[in-house]
């Protein structure tokens, strides 16, 4: 009697820490839509743990995106920076353009397959999706603006109370909530449908000409230690030998401060290079000719520079220019015109 | 030679640290004989040395002899745990800000404890590992307190500013943060009761708590101002706050 009493008693302290444990549990969204991992890719750093993806969740994280109430002067949005025709990279700038026309140091990166991040930033300094956009929601040069003051304003809309409401049982904003639905939209920011994809699915239109397919094994040779398939990129920071500029972005290393992780920085994807020139984290180069010219003839020794290049990388001609026929492959037009993924009206 | 020697200091102070593993689970039932659970109230009273903690005001002498006047003063307590002679209680989500600035956020009730007959208490200066790394938080832990970094993603685990003609800026800021590997400053604090705490069958008891600013400017490290008006970085000052910061809590009375 008295064991069972004890253990009951056990059971309401197991029940009662559990019930602890899940914070979210107040995220009760009614219709779900799926995150599909694409067939031969590897399992996604970010599931949506403690964030039950909706459709509602996913059409307010579109909303939050695409509002410039984010920003001090409610002029500029995530979508300012990170456009969808650009693959949702700032075309055509070098460095970010915030409010006041203020120049960022960094170039925007394209946001697409997001989940398979391990960090955020060409430094990794953002450690989850979710807590990612509060960098550039507070950033100067960015968005100036503070969390406590978009809540507030999101909080005036009654647009968005019923909206919140919906997804998360009650109408309630705080910063969680609004984190956890771009959580939603930007993990949903999946481009898989390029020629490339189709081929290797065996989807149709999936037609390679001779050239891409030589292309293909000069990039397993020479590029895919770093930038790995199918998401060309394996994710880590290294150095690729970019000369140093007088702005000196220390990279990876101002994160982890560690010597060996000087100018490193996080390999960016292939994919949609189309669309997201200028390319490198500070944007030098306009055309993948120069960045080609880079890897054969600009490669800078130095302490860091990762072990694959030390040699440099020699290409043919015949190499380079099927090699760019390759690239072209990874395109994803589908990606780039998806409704869903665009502002609404 | 100099060097050598601040890198025996930087061993000596990575060395000497208590490692901060955070608790998790619930652990035993202290007492399951009496079937209510019980409530512990905390509060924490903040000072500097024996003066109380009054900010934008008062100035305070440091251990250096510096002077300094505190406008922030700022820290979390987590991962609270429970002591009785033979077993523990780790109080799931016990996440708290305490700021000078607001009164109601120094003190705060435990609930649920398991009753029983207790000796000490831990808790965790700042947030554990896990809560920094995994997604948007909400309550004490949400990043609009102004105790997160953005750009490296992390909480600020204690924050104190304020001025000190000894600061060639006029400022002192010192945002301590770091939760993994030498760059921790997660500091595990224990407190043994002057008398033991029983919980459950009496009244709700009140465990007063003081938290003397001062503290971050002495043992095992004096700090000199002037050398280190500002730690807002990862690394070895920080560290050596935290340090300094580990044995800032006293109990003052029970009641
Ligand atoms: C002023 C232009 C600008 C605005 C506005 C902006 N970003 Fe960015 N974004 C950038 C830049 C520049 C970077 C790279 C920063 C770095 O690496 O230091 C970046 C990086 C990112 C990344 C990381 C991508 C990666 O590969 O690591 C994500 C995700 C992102 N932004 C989402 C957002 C969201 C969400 C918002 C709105 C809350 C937003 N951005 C607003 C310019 C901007
Ligand atoms: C040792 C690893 C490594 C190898 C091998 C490598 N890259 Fe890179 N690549 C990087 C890193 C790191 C960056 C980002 C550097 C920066 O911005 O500082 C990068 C950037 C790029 C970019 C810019 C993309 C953007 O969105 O800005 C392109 C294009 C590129 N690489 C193509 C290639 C090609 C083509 C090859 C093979 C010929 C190759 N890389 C081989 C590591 C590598």
């Amino acid at each position: 009697m008295n064991k069972f009493r004890s253990s009951a008693l056990l059971c309401l302290f197991i029940l009662v820490v559990t019930a602890g444990c899940q914070p979210d549990a107040d995220l009760d969204p009614q219709t779900s839509i799926t995150f599909h991992t694409p067939g031969g890719w590897p399992e996604p750093a970010y599931k949506f743990e403690g964030n039950s993806l909706s459709q509602a969740g996913f059409e307010l994280g579109k909303k939050i995106f695409y509002d410039p109430r984010l920003s001090r002067d409610n002029s500029v949005s995530c979508g300012s920076c990170h456009q969808q025709f650009s693959a949702f990279a700032q075309l055509g700038h070098n460095f970010s353009h915030g409010v006041d026309n203020k120049l960022g140091n960094r170039n925007s990166p394209a946001l697409f397959n997001l989940n398979w991040h391990h960090g955020f930033f060409w430094d990794g300094g953002s450690n989850h999706i979710e807590v990612q956009p509060i960098n550039p929601i507070q950033n100067p040069v960015e968005m100036d603006e503070n969390l406590n003051n978009v809540v507030a304003k999101l909080a005036q809309d009654p647009e968005y109370k019923n909206r919140f409401q919906e997804v998360f049982g009650d109408e309630t904003i705080n910063s969680q909530r609004m984190l956890k639905a771009l959580a939603q939209f930007m993990g949903m920011l999946v481009s898989d449908h390029s020629r490339y994809d189709k081929y290797i699915t065996g989807a149709p239109g999936g037609s390679m000409s001779d050239a891409e397919l030589r292309g293909l094994s000069v990039y397993r040779s020479k590029c895919s230690g770093c930038h790995t398939d199918p998401l060309f990129s394996d994710y880590s920071y290294r150095n690729n030998g970019l000369p140093v500029t007088a702005l000196n972005d220390s990279g990876r290393a101002r994160i982890t401060l560690l010597a060996e992780d000087m100018h490193k920085f996080k390999v960016p994807s292939l994919r949609n290079l189309r669309y997201t020139a200028p390319y490198m984290h500070d944007g030098r180069f306009n055309t993948l000719n120069q960045v080609l010219d880079h890897y054969t003839s600009g490669i800078v020794s130095s302490a860091t520079l990762d072990p694959l290049l030390q040699n440099g990388i020699t290409l043919s001609a015949a190499e380079r220019s099927d090699l760019l026929e390759f690239l072209n492959t990874l395109n994803d037009d589908e990606f780039i015109s998806d409704k869903r993924f665009a502002q609404s009206e | 030679m100099m060097r050598f020697s601040v890198l025996i200091l930087f061993l000596s102070l990575v060395a000497c640290r208590k490692k901060a593993d955070p608790v998790v689970a619930p652990i035993v039932p202290v007492d399951t004989s009496q079937n209510t659970p019980g409530k512990l109230r905390l509060s924490f009273q903040n000072k500097a040395g024996d003066e109380p903690l009054v900010l934008h005001n008062d100035w305070y002498l440091t251990e250096n002899g510096d002077s300094l006047k505190i406008n922030i003063f700022e820290y979390y307590v987590s991962n609270i745990v429970l002591f009785s002679d033979t077993a523990s209680y780790a109080v799931p989500e016990s996440y708290y800000l305490v700021n000078e600035e607001k009164s109601d956020s120094k003190t705060f009730l435990l609930e649920g404890l398991p009753p029983g007959t207790y000796a000490k208490l831990q808790f965790l200066i700042g947030v554990d590992e896990r809560r920094n790394t995994s997604g948007a938080q909400t309550g004490a832990l949400d990043p609009a307190n102004g105790m997160f970094w953005d750009w490296n993603n992390g909480y600020i685990m204690a924050k104190l500013e304020g001025e000190s003609p000894q600061s060639a800026g006029g400022n002192v800021a010192y945002h301590i943060a770091g939760f993994r590997g030498e760059n921790s400053v997660l500091q595990k604090v224990t407190l043994n009761f002057p008398q033991p705490i029983v919980i459950g069958k009496d009244a709700t008891k009140n465990l007063h708590i003081i938290a003397d600013a001062l503290e971050w400017f002495k043992t095992p490290q004096t700090i000199n101002i002037a050398t280190y008006p500002v730690i807002a970085s990862l690394g070895a000052d920080a560290v050596m706050i935290s340090s300094n910061y580990a044995d800032m809590f006293r109990i003052d009375h029970i009641d």
